[in-house]
């Protein structure tokens, strides 16, 4: 593919996979929903109506919806409540808006579809019609009903602190919750508190906390509620220290003022006695199921029982059953992971409890009931499942010789017993133990024996070559010491020029290696340029050859016979270079 | 004339001890031979001590731990009958007799096999697949094959018909480096099998595997003599164990353990 277009290519698929990828996380993200609900659908002229307005998905409510108008009915009390949770690690919220009505008259009466606007998306709810009857109830009394209970304490103040458990005679085990109410009539006021160290309790560490709006002793508060979770660890009389609700106040915070809550007793039942003889201290309500990773096996393959626990309770508590025995199989615990959650303000979830059981013999088995035994506090009694029995079979191991089953009949297998294979004789010798190879140096120096050689023969190249070089550089070295040193001895006049021309063909020849004396022009040139030397250098070695000649066989006095010694000493020094490089 | 007194009492010496080598060893084949008269008298006690003795002389012999073996099989002590054959055929690997006594043992006692090991990453499942054979000599095939590879290297640079031929280049590379990884693994099998992965035979009649190192410790699991359990520490008299193909673990008496490996010789 054209790399141009390759390259467009990709990117047009990158564009397209980031937009899909924004698009599917749009689409992940909650999709906001609001409905709208009635606390009845039926009344009297003397009840109040509550309207429920509660919004999903969102994390912020802008613009606050309005009460609606209601024909037939009058508005008299509003509350907003919003609940954000935390709920293994993921963050839940969502709005109640509480409209309350008082009836004007009796007969059927429309609650028309409301229109909310969350992120410019207009949503609907559906109509909702509810029938008056006749009644005389007074309004006033009826406005103070409402989700928080109403603390006497509270009258008119500017802050105010309280806390209480949702049962202060749980049994041992059972769950409580505990609630701090912080009220204050100031808007700006953020509540600080820190939360008792619940002595005598196990906290899960699962709290919540809402904050909402409510009308008492005709003054509006907002409410800041936190819940704890807790389970009475010991029995007898328990006590949940005061703790303070602190507000921070004047010039940069620097005044705080506490809100101390009341102590808080708890007497703690004992479990009953006649407990059943599969409990194991699971207190709550719970059901179980059990089953195997298996259905078949090899005999000492491990197979997994797991009895899950599920329901209502101190689930990251909850003891392991009283397994049954399996005769035949080996048996061990193994882990016990547990889920929990929050469910309506009661820890839920499930634990899982693991037995590894390994047979010894094959032949088909079966693991008896499983009984699991409970306290259910809300009914004050305690309760036994049972779980279903499971089959398996178990097969012989493959790796080990043939077993006979167990389900065959003892008899068979006894007239199948082999005996053992005889002694042996006296050894020629007896055996010592050896000492290990690796603790010998040789041992260790044979496997350096290949990169030693190799090394070796490395080294001996190496030094060949070099040997060599050197070899050719002294002889060479020597041939042209010899010439210039024949050369210094040379006088004016035609001996020279023999003594010169003698040089200079001795020279050559030890450099190309035969004689040049009887070669012509054209093959001293050729092998000069064979042995790497200049063609223009070739050319003036053939040069001063033939001028060397002429002085040689001139029958006249020739110029330049003092110089040529010199030429022919510079030409050996040109030549040495050249054909040395 | 000194060199000449020198070889010779040399020579003396070197007769004398290995004399007194040969006459020592013919006093324990004299026991061994004592032993087994023992054996076929039907005392399997007395042969049984007998060898037990030869044993703790420090002699590692097949034949030895066949016939101890054997011993403690008529006594019906199955879980040291189980360790000496083990220890038999971790020195003979690929004798029958010893092979068809330990698969009879471990089928009376009901152990599920000779693997101990913990599951293992298939380089190890490679490893586990070696003959079983003794330390030097794994070590020694490590060393052959390191050896063989060079010469396939040195070969494929130095001779050219071998180097131009596309074939024997790749015979050479991945031969040789075939060969040098068998090697090694023979070597870490045997260092996994000997020292990594030590294992065990339960010899007690019958022994509580405890939670922790204390006889108040709550038991895990009952273990009858002769299984086969991993060795992972010993300390205070106490041994902790790992059963096989499972992840549990727990200590037992180090009198009621005992490893496959004579450290102690």
């Amino acid at each position: 593919m054209n790399p141009v277009i390759r390259s467009r290519v990709l990117i047009a698929v990158s564009v397209a996979a980031l937009v899909a990828g924004l698009a599917a996380t749009q689409a992940h993200a909650q999709t906001p929903s609001v409905s709208a609900s009635v606390d009845r659908t039926n009344l009297t002229l003397s009840d109040v109506l509550t309207l429920t307005l509660r919004i999903e998905g969102i994390s912020n409510v802008h613009p606050l919806p309005q009460a609606p108008v209601i024909d037939g009915l009058v508005l008299v009390g509003s509350e907003r409540t919003s609940h954000q949770t935390f709920v293994q690690g993921a963050l839940t919220a969502h709005f109640e808006f509480k409209f309350r009505y008082q009836p004007l008259r009796t007969g059927s009466i429309e609650i028309s579809p409301i229109n909310v606007i969350l992120d410019k998306v207009v949503h609907i709810t559906k109509a909702i019609t509810v029938n008056v009857t006749g009644g005389t109830g007074t309004q006033t009394s009826q406005l103070q009903t409402g989700p928080l209970p109403q603390p006497t304490e509270l009258v008119g103040q500017d802050f105010f602190a309280e806390s209480e458990v949702d049962d202060e005679n749980p049994y041992i085990g059972q769950q409580i919750t505990y609630t701090l109410r912080f009220y204050s009539a100031s808007g700006f006021a953020r509540p600080i508190y820190d939360a008792p160290d619940f002595a005598g309790f196990w906290n899960p560490g699962k709290s919540s906390e809402e904050e909402s709006l409510a009308t008492v002793a005709g003054r509006s508060y907002t409410v800041t509620e936190a819940t704890t979770i807790l389970f009475p660890t010991l029995a007898g009389d328990l006590q949940i220290e005061p703790t303070n609700v602190s507000i921070r106040g004047g010039l940069l915070g620097s005044n705080v003022t506490e809100y101390p809550t009341r102590q808080i007793d708890v007497k703690v039942r004992p479990l009953p006695p006649n407990e059943p003889d599969a409990f194991t201290g699971a207190v709550g309500r719970y059901a179980i199921t059990a089953d195997l990773d298996k259905q078949s096996v090899d005999v000492g393959e491990p197979v997994t029982l797991t009895l899950t626990v599920s329901g209502e309770g101190h689930i990251e508590s909850l003891p392991a059953p009283s397994w049954p025995e399996v005769p035949g199989w080996r048996a061990f615990d193994n882990d016990a992971p547990y889920q929990m959650s929050i469910v309506d303000g009661k820890v839920q979830g499930a634990r899982k409890f693991e037995r590894i059981f390994i047979p010894s013999a094959a032949g088909s088995a079966e693991f008896p009931p499983v009984e699991y035994a409970y306290f259910d506090p809300f009914i004050g009694e305690y309760a036994t499942l049972t779980s279903q029995s499971l089959n398996i079979e178990v097969l012989p191991d493959p790796s080990s010789p043939e077993v006979e089953p167990l389900a065959e009949s003892v008899e068979d297998s006894a007239a199948e017993v082999q005996d053992i294979r005889y002694i042996k004789p006296v050894p020629g010798s007896l055996g010592r133990p050896e000492n290990p190879l690796t603790s010998h140096g040789a041992f260790w120096l044979l496997w350096l024996t290949p990169l030693a050689g190799i090394a070796v023969v490395a080294a001996l190249v190496v030094y060949g070559r070099r040997h060599t070089t050197e070899a050719t550089a002294v002889e060479t070295s020597g041939a042209a010491r010899a010439v210039l040193d024949r050369l210094a001895t040379v006088e004016t006049g035609a001996s020279a020029a023999d003594v010169a021309s003698l040089a200079l063909h001795g020279y050559l020849e030890i450099r190309l290696g035969r004689a040049t004396s009887g070669l012509s022009a054209a093959e001293t040139a050729e092998l000069l340029s064979q042995r790497g030397a200049n063609p223009s250098t070739s050319q003036n070695v053939l040069d001063l050859l033939n001028r060397i000649a002429e002085m040689r066989f001139s029958s006249h006095e020739v110029e330049g016979v003092e110089e040529v010694a010199q030429d022919v000493a510079k030409m050996v020094q040109r030549l040495e270079q050249e054909l040395r490089e | 004339m000194r060199v000449a007194v020198l070889l010779a009492l040399t020579a003396i010496t070197a007769l004398v001890l290995v004399d007194t080598a040969v006459a020592n060893d013919s006093i324990e084949m004299e026991a061994f031979r004592s032993a087994n008269l023992l054996y076929e008298a039907g005392n399997y006690e007395e042969a049984a001590r007998s060898y037990e003795h030869l044993s703790r002389l420090g002699y590692q012999d097949p034949t030895l731990y066949y016939n101890l073996g054997n011993s403690y099989y008529r006594m019906d002590d199955k879980g040291r009958a189980l360790l000496n054959y083990i220890r038999a055929k971790r020195l003979a690997p690929f004798d029958e007799d010893i092979d068809a006594n330990l698969s009879l043992v471990r089928e009376s006692v009901g152990a599920p096999g000779s693997s101990q090991e913990r599951p293992v990453p298939v380089l190890g499942q490679f490893a586990g697949w070696l003959p079983w054979v003794s330390f030097n000599a794994a070590a020694s095939i490590a060393l052959l094959c390191w050896l063989v590879f060079w010469a396939a290297i040195l070969t494929l640079a130095w001779n050219r018909k071998v180097r131009h031929s596309l074939a024997l280049r790749r015979i050479a590379v991945v031969g040789g480096f075939g060969l040098i990884l068998f090697g090694l693994l023979s070597v870490g099998n045997q260092i996994n099998r000997n020292h990594w992965n030590e294992t065990g035979v339960i010899v007690a009649m019958s022994t509580d595997v405890l939670e922790a190192p204390n006889a108040r410790a709550r038991v895990e699991i009952n273990l009858d003599a002769g299984r086969e359990v991993g060795v992972v520490e010993t300390k205070s008299g106490w041994t902790r164990v790992r059963l096989p193909r499972t992840e549990l673990e727990g200590w037992v008496p180090s009198s009621d353990v005992e490893k496959i490996l004579q450290d102690d010789l």
